[in-house]
């Protein structure tokens, strides 16, 4: 086959101009053009391995073409090569199985001989012949092979099938009409043993190719006139030798067809014939009857070929939606949990190490696309071999490995409504403290639509959340914790007070102030201890943002502590405002427990700032308000 | 809104039907509603063009066909064209690439009128309107006009734009084309390398070894942009089958129709990527099977069954060593034969359905392995073998993905060689969207066995006006090696 073998033939074409360049360019004792003559032998017993024969190039002024492709095209060498044998007036190249080294090196050197001298010999094919080159042949550019006439007269390697055909069958005849009186005379043998073994192969193929040409009972007749012997017992062994070369399957139907024909067996025909071993398996192949026959496959003997066919054309909603569907199962990501509910099912075939580090790796795929249900039944099933001694150590390592890197934060960003928040709780927790710092990132990096899903999680894995949100709770970026506080805020969970607590001791007031709402969203004791605590801090800031919690609560029983800042002692009265609010505070609640101090802070003389002088005024105004008030004690403040 | 958007049958936008129809493997004209509109864009020049003749051009009738042809186009236009050609091809009748056999008989004259001023094709485009009407119908009744040229002149007189004429129909060049034999020699070329990297896969794991799956993924990568191009002609490569090689030849096979069937349900192309490795190597299991039973003509024991059957997991755990590369060629080993109703093996208590990919590939094998000799069995036909998959729709194989693979390959596929109703034997050339039935086909061998030196293609579309019937029909599809052909490869 032309194009099988192509790559073949442009290796050999390669190897022939290297030979031919380096026979020209070295001396002959250059160990140089020998090593580029095997090579050529190399790669020729290989093409023509490949393509099941003799290997033919047209060739061109300048290329070299196998079939109509052409061949190593570009090459500079292999053009001059095309050239030095254009000179020669060769238009075929044929090379055939088996070529010897002597055999290439000679033609090398006629080849690169001058022109004129080799033509004087009597031409290339000539010189070729009487050196002994018999696994190499060239074609002259001419049509005719010789003079004579009928299929000795006819170039059989050029000729066009068409008008080899009918030299067949009149060569047949002409056995048919001899060998019934006396000695077969078979052209066939005639004209293909006189070319020399390259041209002589290739010949006999084409003559193969033209029987072709020929309509079916033809070739049967040809086939049963060759196969009759002649008076001296000899069939028409050129014929015979012609049509073993046909292609198996042609030659397959041949012989049924003529068997048929006969009554007799494809077998005893094959006999006939010298196959090689290759060929002659090829046809058995053929030939041979099914050992099953399509019913017993399931095959149905007829098909109603139109109502197939009207169905398939058709493309229905069902099918449509079917299809639609089917396609959104390739969305990124979804792989994975394929892969580890896959590799899950091989562990419970054969539960081995390698079969554990399958799985840690498609866990940790499965994971990172948010596969969480799939990565808790797989984490199952490795539990369960954890108490294996063999495979213990290789368990440990595959949930360490879901630990490294980022699958659990990418798993928790891909979360999605379909996957059911127990699951990743529960994946993230066989991760350890990984699990849920891991947790903690995705939540910083998410968006409030996602933190919803994200929510859900943490609600079912608290304890480990608390505690790696109080880690990080006691220093960090201000952004981040202020949405970790909102994280612990959303859990309401009165766990949650430690963790926020540790937010209070944050040396930015920010962190402090969120921290302290978050505390008072809580609304558990521990909490308000918290934040009461904070009214003495000393950033005014962080003390008033409590104190603006504890109002918002109306929160009596951090009176006693709102007193003790009232009787704090500060260096220049830097608390005044702290104080003035308290003041107001205490007033709006009614704080008549707070009289006392109000009082003292109300009759104080020698004030001379404005600060101190509004605090004065602001606890006159209280114990005046508490005084007046329904249930006040009826005093008056003394002026 | 027109008239049209209030249809009931109205179906989708163009925009998704243009969408929808990128990838499909059927004709834009499949459904009935759709090549009705087609039909109704036919009958209406015909009617315009028999009222102009008859009628003056002021007669209401006139005007009204005129209005309706308008309607027919913006009609076709709406399925999601720009403009819509209507082609003469060999006298028979084309709305675009799709056979009209009932109008190209009733409307012959029609046919015959526009083969007379020299026209094959007429394009109309979506601004088509009255005046281009007015002109087309003027045409028709114009007994000065003889060829093209004076056809177009005749047009630009008029002021028509929206419609353009021409000699020849892009059907002809279809005809003409097909894959040069560089690309031809190039993919085979891509096709014995993929042998040659699984002959090394093969090799590698029989040793123990894990594999390069470089090799695979390149082979995979140059199929998919071949396919881009010339579908066809990566297609054909599946006519190769070899007894030697059976095992790298069936994988290769799989991978290419797996790869045509995904392109054609609309995988994207990382989706395909990891399809055609899957592909190759979903049978990689049966390395670890002994050749004896794998090759076994006879009926197999119990024993040797279940032996066969542990290729799915065996391929699983070959391939899970991969994952890091490629999950899913470890996924679709397991479930290749868990078959759609999950009645196969390997037995899991999942009830999950098997992977898309692995519904492709079950196909695909089938349908190759079917249509491919092996010891046991000689090959199935094509038609057989596709008759056999349409059997086993809902329970082997999934209905939806089968029926699309009928519709890629046609009920005679690339390489099918079959028997002609005048007794030649052809080779599907290539399979036409539109009638599934009639592919075009390379015709090989005379009804008295003379092969035909330059083999021509025949498309058996093609309508005998007399009968309205094709001119030749498939009588029967039979195998290769029974006609005499070797390589059907060699004639695509």
């Amino acid at each position: 086959m032309v194009e099988k073998g192509q790559t073949g033939a442009e290796e050999v074409v390669r190897a022939l101009a290297a030979a031919a360049a380096a026979v020209r360019l070295y001396p002959p004792t250059s160990a140089i053009p020998a090593q580029a003559i095997e090579r050529v032998v190399r790669v020729s017993e290989a093409a023509t391995r490949a393509s099941g024969g003799p290997v033919r190039f047209v060739v061109e002024p300048r290329s070299f073409k196998v079939g109509d492709v052409v061949v190593a095209e570009g090459q500079p060498q292999v053009a001059g090569l095309a050239e030095m044998l254009y000179a020669h007036q060769v238009g075929q190249l044929i090379i055939a199985p088996q070529l010897a080294f002597d055999e290439v090196k000679a033609f090398v050197r006629c080849a690169v001989s001058d022109a004129a001298a080799v033509r004087e010999e009597g031409g290339l094919r000539a010189v070729l012949v009487s050196a002994g080159v018999a696994h190499m042949s060239v074609i002259e550019m001419t049509l005719r092979a010789s003079t004579e006439e009928g299929l000795a007269g006819l170039d059989l390697t050029s000729a066009p099938l068409e008008g080899v055909a009918p030299a067949v069958v009149r060569a047949v005849a002409a056995w048919a009409r001899s060998s019934a009186a006396g000695p077969g005379e078979d052209q066939v043998a005639e004209a293909i043993g006189d070319l020399e073994s390259a041209t002589g192969g290739l010949a006999a193929e084409r003559v193969a190719q033209a029987l072709l040409r020929l309509d079916e009972q033809t070739r049967g007749a040809i086939l049963a006139a060759a196969v009759r012997q002649d008076a001296s017992g000899r069939p028409m062994q050129g014929m015979l030798d012609v049509i073993a070369r046909m292609k198996p399957a042609s030659l397959a139907r041949l012989l049924t067809l003529a068997a048929a024909r006969s009554t007799g067996d494809t077998g005893s025909l094959m006999e006939k014939l010298a196959l090689p071993p290759e060929a002659l398996r090829a046809l058995e192949l053929l030939l041979r009857t099914s050992p099953r026959s399509e019913a017993d496959s399931g095959v149905p003997s007829t098909t109603d070929a139109g109502a197939i066919a009207r169905e398939a054309a058709v493309e229905t909603e069902e099918d449509d939606s079917a299809i639609r569907s089917a396609l959104t199962t390739l969305e990124r990501g979804s792989q994975a949990p394929r892969a580890l509910d896959t590799t899950s099912l091989l562990l419970e075939r054969t539960p081995d190490i390698p079969t554990i580090e399958a799985v840690s790796d498609a866990l940790t795929k499965a994971v990172a696309s948010g596969a969480f249900s799939s990565a808790r039944a797989a984490l199952d099933r490795l539990a369960t071999l954890a108490t294996r001694p063999d495979l213990e150590m290789s368990v440990v390592r595959a949930r360490n490995a879901l630990a490294q890197g980022d699958a659990l934060v990418r798993g928790c960003m891909t979360l999605t409504e379909r996957a059911d928040p127990w699951d990743a709780a529960s994946v993230l927790d066989a991760a350890g403290v990984a699990g849920a710092e891991a947790f903690l990132d995705a939540w910083l990096r998410s968006t409030a639509e996602h933190r919803m899903l994200l929510e859900l999680v943490a609600r079912a894995l608290p304890d480990a959340i608390i505690a790696a949100s109080g880690r990080r709770l006691r220093a960090g970026e201000p952004t981040d914790l202020r949405e970790l506080i909102d994280l612990l805020k959303r859990l309401g969970d009165r766990r949650a007070v430690a963790a926020l607590s540790n937010a209070l001791d944050h040396p930015v007031a920010e962190v402090r102030a969120s921290a302290i709402v978050a505390l008072a969203e809580l609304d558990v004791d521990e909490a308000w201890a918290a934040i009461v605590s904070m009214l003495t801090h000393p950033v005014e800031a962080t003390a008033r943002a409590a104190l603006a919690a504890i109002r918002a609560s109306g929160r009596r029983a951090a009176v006693p502590a709102m007193l003790a800042v009232l009787q704090m002692k500060t260096p220049r009265n830097r608390n005044q405002d702290l104080k003035r609010e308290i003041i107001g505070d205490l007033r709006r609640m009614g704080a008549t427990e707070a009289l006392p101090a109000l009082r003292r802070i109300a009759t104080r003389r020698l004030v001379f700032r404005r600060k101190p002088r509004d605090l004065r005024e602001a606890a006159r105004r209280a114990v005046r308000e508490m005084l007046e008030a329904p249930n006040g004690e009826g005093e008056k403040v003394d002026k | 809104m027109t008239d049209i958007d209030n249809r009931p049958d109205r179906l989708e936008t163009p925009e998704e039907m243009a969408a929808a129809a990128a990838g499909s493997a059927r004709s834009p004209f499949s459904s009935r509603k759709r090549l009705e509109r087609a039909r109704e864009l036919v009958r209406s020049i015909a009617v315009a063009s028999t009222n102009a003749a008859l009628y003056p051009p002021t007669h209401p009738s006139v005007a009204q066909s005129v209005g309706e042809l308008v309607e027919a186009v913006a009609g076709v236009v709406e399925l999601g064209f720009e403009e819509i050609t209507l082609n003469i091809y060999k006298g028979t009748l084309f709305v675009e690439d799709h056979v009209l056999p009932e109008e190209s008989a009733t409307y012959a004259k029609l046919i015959d009128e526009l083969l007379a001023r020299g026209i094959s094709a007429v394009t109309f485009s979506e601004d088509f309107g009255t005046s281009d009407g007015d002109g087309l119908i003027a045409l028709m009744g114009a007994s000065d006009v003889h060829d093209v040229n004076s056809a177009r002149e005749f047009l630009g007189a008029r002021g028509v734009s929206a419609i353009s004429v021409a000699e020849t129909t892009t059907l002809a060049d279809e005809e003409r084309g097909g894959t040069t034999k560089e690309a031809k020699a190039k993919l085979r070329k891509h096709y014995e390398g993929g042998i040659a990297a699984m002959r090394d896969v093969e090799t590698q794991v029989k040793l123990g070894k894990v594999f390069a799956v470089g090799p695979l993924q390149g082979l995979v990568n140059a199929l998919l942009q071949n396919l881009f191009t010339d579908s066809a002609a990566v297609l054909g490569l599946t006519a190769i089958k070899s007894h030697d090689d059976y095992t790298l030849n069936h994988s290769i096979n799989v991978c290419i129709l797996s790869l045509s069937l995904g392109a054609s349900l609309g995988l994207d192309e990382e989706s395909l990527r990891s399809l055609g490795l899957s592909a190759l190597l979903y049978d990689l299991g049966k390395v670890r099977i002994p050749e004896v039973i794998l090759n076994k003509e006879g009926p197999l024991t119990a024993d040797e069954w279940q032996i066969i059957k542990s290729h799915a997991a065996e391929g699983a755990d070959l391939l899970k060593r991969i994952q890091l590369v490629d999950q899913m060629p470890m996924v679709v080993a397991f479930e290749h034969h868990q078959r759609h109703d999950l009645q196969g093996y390997p037995e899991t208590a999942a009830t999950q359905e098997q992977h898309l990919f692995s519904r492709i590939v079950a196909l695909c094998d089938a349908y190759d392995a079917m249509t491919t000799s092996r010891p046991f069995r000689r090959e199935i036909r094509p038609d057989k073998a596709l008759a056999v998959l349409m059997q086993g729709r809902g329970k082997a194989y999934d209905p939806s993905i089968t029926k699309a693979l009928v519709a890629m390959l046609g009920i005679y596929p690339m390489g099918a060689v079959v028997k002609l109703s005048d007794g030649m034997t052809a080779i599907v050339f290539r399979v036409n969207r539109d009638d599934l039935l009639c592919p075009r086909v390379k015709v090989l061998i005379d009804a008295d066995g003379r092969w035909i030196d330059e083999p021509q293609i025949v498309d058996l579309r093609i309508i005998d006006r007399s009968s309205g019937l094709p001119v030749l029909t498939i009588a029967e599809c039979i195998p290769s090696a029974d006609a005499g052909i070797d390589d059907v490869w060699e004639y695509l």
